[in-house]
């Protein structure tokens, strides 16, 4: 187990690295227009360009930005001079950025990812029923209606019509509501499908037949043989999607008017802010990968067939 | 001898869409007390679906047990409740899969999975208590029904029966009888973990695995495929059943390994008193071990007898045919092996008559359109238009080509 876990770590650092390096070369293909505008004089832009470092050669800058990252520190936003990168992500000063992108998402994971389980388990469970097909209904619902849709309406119905909800902010536990069950419904509806979709498979396995001949009661098949075994394809997919909902959305930040990451994801870009680009695409990919790591050794741990054999 | 399981005119079916279709088509057949019960035939002949339809363990849907009785002791499975036929399954009637790597729990250890069955089957809950006292309380009129039930239910014999007649019946007298008969229930079924977990070692060890406390912790994936079936084995015999299914139970293994599987499981049958059902399509191992042959096809039995009867006095073409293909050693290599023309009936179109007319040498008129009739001769029985005595002409002809291709004579 522990060198399954020591090859996994090492495999997640070096796909960290891989990513940083092919996001910085990208973004020195991309037709470098910076400072272009015509009344900013020659004199001044090689300034800027000598502030940022980028007069330098490509390589060199490379190994800086490496070597600037390896401290956490991802250079000064060419939108905002003096801003550094690293402040404008963590924002301790506020609480704004990644921590609050971080609070909606943990709260929008905490309630999706048992109640994905238990719609998916229910629907299972009771295959072919009316509860069943409403789980079904639902969740491809919630896969193929795009949130700025239900968070628009969820905005207009239940906070301007039935005034019942507020609408903005992500501080108290009533303003938590409707975001964190906006962000919810696609991971839900995404877990819930895929748990039924194990569920049927097991119950066709043989050792449930053999549970079955054993005498055992319906119950503990069930719980012991059947949904154990099920929940195993479910944790794998539970990496990308805490990933996808730590790192902040843009849609529902900005909906709900929460200051979150999700603004900087179109900002950076359209701004050509390179260097928050950069911090941004790394961020993200560091948390996809450490919480695939978290899964798959998760997953080492509950599957003995994967704890036992490396 | 008396008949330890009947099964009287099973048919099974599964739907599948529109289609139904019938795997089962009217299929009897009995074991006996302590005897091995072999059925042969070629896959999709229906072995399995039968004998798993007994305990209703067939997915349902798309399975579904048309019409049948299944008596066991005394009582017909297909009108028990489900949670009186859980008390059947594993205990009292246990099976044996093919491929132990898919039939046990990938994710379970080895131990867990014995003791959960022993713990299941020995152990007295305040839920069962409660049930079996709602079967006990109208038997206290009558003694008879109550120690059959006791004997069935709990495994009462002897010394032990007296003894718990007498301390029931003083229960049943008493004025709070249901509450005292729960309480007797639970005291006399206390079985820990510990204990069970001592038995399940004793099984493994039982079944020649070495190390059995190491294996205990082990999961199926590290077992080689003799130590899985042998766990396997070790399962299905944990609650000393009374018949055991084994399913094909050494097909997935190699030959060396087979051989010893199967000794270990007639050694362990016979010193269990158990009565067997081996289905298998590998007639020499049904020589060498089975007391009673039953041959099947297209969901029916053709044939039925003794071991002897049927090899030594076959009635049946297809079970000629059988025996006709399994490769000898005493024929000279150059042989071609022979094979039955024809594949399996398609179970969407079967014959409205015989399902082996399509392929049988035999085969007359009557036998495309009529099912053929039971022919009974000392107990070995066969359905064939062949024993009709208006077919005599045809029936000769059948005679004189076993002879030939035997050099066997009937009686």
């Amino acid at each position: 187990m522990l060198k399954y876990v020591v090859r996994r770590v090492l495999i997640a650092a070096i796909t960290v690295f891989v990513l940083a390096t092919v996001t910085f070369f990208l973004l020195k293909l991309v037709p470098n227009g910076l400072f272009a505008d015509p009344n900013i004089t020659a004199e001044a832009r090689a300034k800027l360009f000598a502030h940022y470092g980028l007069d330098k050669p490509v390589f060199e800058q490379y190994l800086m930005y490496l070597k600037n990252m390896a401290h956490l520190d991802l250079g000064e936003s060419i939108a905002n001079p003096g801003r550094k990168i690293t402040t404008m992500i963590l924002d301790p000063a506020t609480g704004n950025g990644l921590p609050q992108s971080m609070r909606l998402g943990l709260c929008a994971l905490i309630f999706s990812v048992p109640m994905g389980i238990a719609l998916g388990t229910m629907s299972g469970l009771n295959r072919g029923k009316a509860l069943d097909k409403a789980v079904i209904g639902l969740s491809l619902v919630g896969i193929s209606v795009p949130s700025f849709v239900v968070a628009t309406i969820s905005v207009t119905v239940f906070g301007n019509m039935l005034g019942w909800l507020p609408t903005t902010g992500f501080s108290t536990p009533k303003e938590m509501i409707l975001p964190t069950i906006c962000l919810s419904l696609s991971p839900i509806a995404t877990i819930a499908r895929l748990m039924r979709t194990s569920l049927v498979e097991v119950e066709n396995a043989d050792y449930i037949k053999t549970a079955r001949s054993k005498g055992l009661k319906k119950r503990r098949i069930m719980l012991r043989h059947q949904v154990r075994n099920a929940l195993l394809p479910v944790v794998t997919i539970l990496g990308p999607i805490t990933a996808s909902l730590l790192c902040g959305t843009f849609v529902v930040e900005s909906i709900f008017n929460i200051k979150g990451l999700g603004g900087y994801y179109v900002e950076s870009i359209s701004n050509r802010d390179y260097g928050l680009v950069m911090g941004l695409t790394v961020l993200f990919g560091t948390f996809l990968v450490a919480a695939n790591l978290v899964v798959d050794i998760l997953y080492g741990l509950i599957d003995p067939r994967i704890r036992l054999k490396r | 001898m008396e008949k330890l399981l009947d099964v009287r005119d099973m048919h099974v079916s599964f739907r599948s869409g529109k289609t139904n279709v019938e795997a089962i088509r009217g299929a009897s057949f009995h074991v006996n007390e302590r005897e091995i019960m072999a059925i042969v035939g070629e896959s999709g002949s229906g072995k399995s679906v039968l004998t798993q339809s007994c305990l209703r363990l067939i997915a349902s849907p798309p399975g579904q047990i048309d019409a049948g009785e299944v008596w066991f002791c005394g009582r017909d499975l297909m009108r028990l409740t489900e949670s009186q036929l859980q008390r059947v399954r594993g205990r009292e009637i246990s099976v044996i899969f093919q491929d132990a790597m898919t039939a046990l729990n990938p994710t379970m250890r080895i131990g867990d999975q014995i003791t959960e069955m022993l713990l299941e089957h020995l152990r007295m809950t305040r839920a069962d208590a409660r049930a079996l006292a709602g079967e006990i309380l109208p038997l206290r009129e009558e003694p008879d029904k109550l120690e059959k039930w006791l004997q069935r239910n709990l495994r009462s014999g002897g010394e032990r029966l007296e003894r718990d007649s007498a301390e029931l019946s003083r229960f049943l007298g008493g004025n709070n009888a249901r509450e005292g008969v729960e309480r007797w229930l639970l005291e006399r079924g206390t079985y820990s973990k510990e204990q069970a977990r001592q038995e399940a070692v004793n099984l493994l060890a039982r079944v020649k695995i070495p190390d059995p406390e190491k294996r205990m912790e082990q999961y199926i994936f590290q077992c080689s495929g003799g130590m899985r079936q042998r766990v396997m084995i070790a399962m299905a015999l944990s609650c000393r059943p009374r018949l055991v299914i084994a399913d094909e139970p050494t097909t997935a293994l190699d030959v060396t390994i087979k051989a010893e599987i199967l000794d270990l499981l007639a050694e362990l049958i016979r010193s269990l008193q158990t009565s067997i059902i081996l289905i298998t399509h590998d007639l020499g191992t049904v020589a060498s071990c089975a007391d009673r042959i039953g041959v099947m096809y297209g969901g029916q039995f053709m044939e039925q007898g003794t071991t002897r009867q049927i090899f030594y006095e076959t009635l049946h073409p297809y079970t000629l045919g059988l025996m006709e293909a399994a490769p000898r050693l005493d024929l000279p290599r150059s042989r071609k092996l022979s094979t039955i023309p024809g594949s399996p009936p398609n179970l969407d179109h079967m014959p409205a008559g015989c399902p082996f007319s399509t392929r049988c040498s035999y085969c007359m008129a009557v036998c495309k359109a009529n099912q053929p009739p039971l022919t009974d001769k000392n107990g070995h029985t066969v359905h064939c238009w062949l024993y009709d005595p208006r077919a005599a002409a045809q029936r000769e002809l059948f005679e004189a080509d076993k002879e030939k291709k035997h050099g066997r004579k009937n009686d």
